[in-house]
């Protein structure tokens, strides 16, 4: 018997029942096959791709029906959670090009989406008898935290961002650690079946990471952007595919990947989603970002003015804090650039790069 | 018979016959001697004609003597640089025959130096390639390590680029 913290990601097909109602049984069939095809294309690259070993030395997974359930244990509860988050948010992205979801998209029907739900928490690893005797030697995972991240997952049919929720520990740990640049809704509080008491459930509303297009599988890499630049120019796109999308399109003008417009492209997208995403500070950000490195559509007035509108909204962004700094900065008001710096040192004493500014600054002096 | 002795008609005949007669020897004669005057200038313009010949024969060959003695006169000195010049050229084909004997003889004593030289040169050149390839692949091996390791640094450089651009975001 081994106690450890795990990360646990459950993960399944939104209104599959209502699928299964109106489709005929083989249409359901092919939808499922597809499902799982997809689920394990982007697990099993995933887990190597990240260095897990699997066999449930430090993750196992399993694709039941239309549920997929992940199980991450690396002694790195940290590097658990971005990755859980990484594979929530890709196989989203691999089931919306999937070639279910295009036959979909292009009877212009609202496509199928996956709800999922992530949390971390104490599981014990076991290996049952029963097991060993069908030579199956693989551990069990029990604990309440399995059951708990059924039940947010359960919950991601409520959520109009990600539809990605994420329990409470995980959203703390999140908060403290700072390990990734993800943004929860508030809380909600909800009662799930059996467990007798309100239980907060928060829904990831934007998540940025580089890496989740270059980490998806090769198979599925193909094509990927012009597809979801073509969800996004349909009807009714989702939020966090513009988030995605446009984080892309910064990785590609950071790495002067691209020498024509793709920085207007992107600032046109950036307006676009501040109509249809809620959490708005992440698009202020990018577009502040757009505005100061593009080359076509640099700017650092403007820049400083989406800066300012993300702090409006939410005046401790570090992000947006320490943007302001280096603009003003730029633009030689040095007192002002010291006391944007000193704004983010409020916030965070240990902040890197707001402490190096400072003794720069008193050096000068 | 005599003129005196010819009849007068038929002796004037006669005599006017022999008239004729005469003035044709006359006359003959006169021929004669106007083609022995002939002859005789004849005799002497060929006499002159023949002089003249000799003597241009005699100014010809004079002259054909003076060209043969001015081109003896600028030849010879020629001839002798041309004998000079053999003489040398048969001196040093003589040299170059003697260097050829030494040079082969030295050649066959270097060759067979050279051969034992040769050799010990190959296997000198044998171990030194062995030394060379195995630096070679050393430092091949070294090149592709470092190729990889600047692909590493590349890669760690862009992550962290990627990573702090998330966190500015």
């Amino acid at each position: 018997m081994n106690e450890t913290n795990a990360t646990i990601l459950f993960a399944d097909l939104m209104n599959s029942t209502e699928l299964a109602k109106n489709l005929t049984l083989l249409e359901y069939d092919e939808m499922l096959g597809d499902f799982q095809d997809t689920m394990f294309e982007v697990l099993s690259h995933h887990l190597d791709y990240f260095g897990y070993e699997g066999e449930g030395v430090d993750s196992e997974w399993s694709i039941s029906g239309d549920e997929l359930r992940v199980f991450l244990y690396s002694e790195n509860m940290d590097y658990d959670i971005r990755n859980a988050l990484l594979i929530a948010t890709k196989i989203k992205l691999a089931w919306l090009s999937s070639g279910f979801n295009q036959k979909v998209l292009s009877e212009q029907r609202l496509v199928s989406r996956i709800g999922v739900g992530i949390n971390c928490g104490k599981v014990i690893k076991d290996v049952r008898p029963w097991r060993v005797k069908i030579g199956k030697a693989g551990p069990n995972i029990e604990g309440y935290a399995i059951n708990l991240t059924k039940r947010i997952e359960s919950a991601s049919r409520e959520g109009n961002a990600y539809q990605i929720m994420a329990g409470a520990s995980l959203y703390k740990r999140c908060q403290q650690n700072n390990i990734v640049n993800v943004a929860f809704s508030h809380p909600r509080r909800l009662v799930f079946k059996g467990l007798g008491q309100k239980i907060p459930v928060y829904e990831v509303v934007s998540f940025i990471n580089f890496e989740i297009l270059p980490s998806m599988p090769n198979s599925l890499q193909e094509g990927l952007l012009e597809k979801m630049e073509i969800t996004v120019r349909d009807a009714m796109p989702e939020p966090w595919i513009f988030i995605v999308l446009l984080r892309s399109y910064i990785s590609m003008l950071a790495s002067n990947n691209d020498n024509g417009d793709l920085d207007i492209k992107a600032v046109e997208l950036a307006q676009q989603a501040l109509d249809v995403v809620e959490y708005k500070p992440v698009i202020y950000n990018i577009l502040g970002w757009l505005y100061t490195n593009g080359n076509n559509v640099r700017n650092l007035e403007m820049a400083f003015h989406y800066f300012d509108q993300c702090l409006g909204l939410e005046p401790k962004n570090e992000a947006a804090l320490l943007h302001r700094a280096r603009i003003l900065e730029n633009m030689g008001q040095t007192d002002l650039a010291r006391h944007a710096y000193q704004e983010i040192l409020f916030q965070n004493r240990e902040h890197p790069v707001a402490r190096r500014k400072m003794a720069e600054f008193q050096a000068a002096q | 018979m005599t003129l005196g002795e010819l009849p007068s008609t038929g002796h004037l005949i006669y005599l006017v016959l022999g008239v004729l007669v005469f003035l044709l020897l006359i006359y003959q004669i006169a021929a004669q001697q106007r083609a022995k005057k002939k002859i005789g200038q004849l005799e002497r313009t060929i006499a002159t004609l023949q002089q003249n010949q000799s003597e241009v024969f005699a100014n010809l060959e004079d002259r054909a003597n003076a060209i043969k003695e001015m081109l003896f006169e600028k030849t010879n000195p020629l001839t002798h640089k041309l004998n000079e010049l053999s003489k040398k050229a048969n001196t040093l084909l003589e040299r170059y025959d003697d260097l050829r004997q030494d040079f082969e003889q030295q050649v066959g004593a270097l060759r067979a130096a050279g051969d034992e030289t040769t050799a010990k040169l190959t296997s000198s050149h044998d171990a030194v390639r062995k030394v060379v390839q195995e630096g070679k692949s050393e430092i091949e091996r070294i090149g592709k390590e470092v190729g990889e390791f600047a692909v590493e640094i590349q890669k760690m450089k862009d992550f962290v680029r990627e990573r702090s651009i998330d966190f500015e975001l």
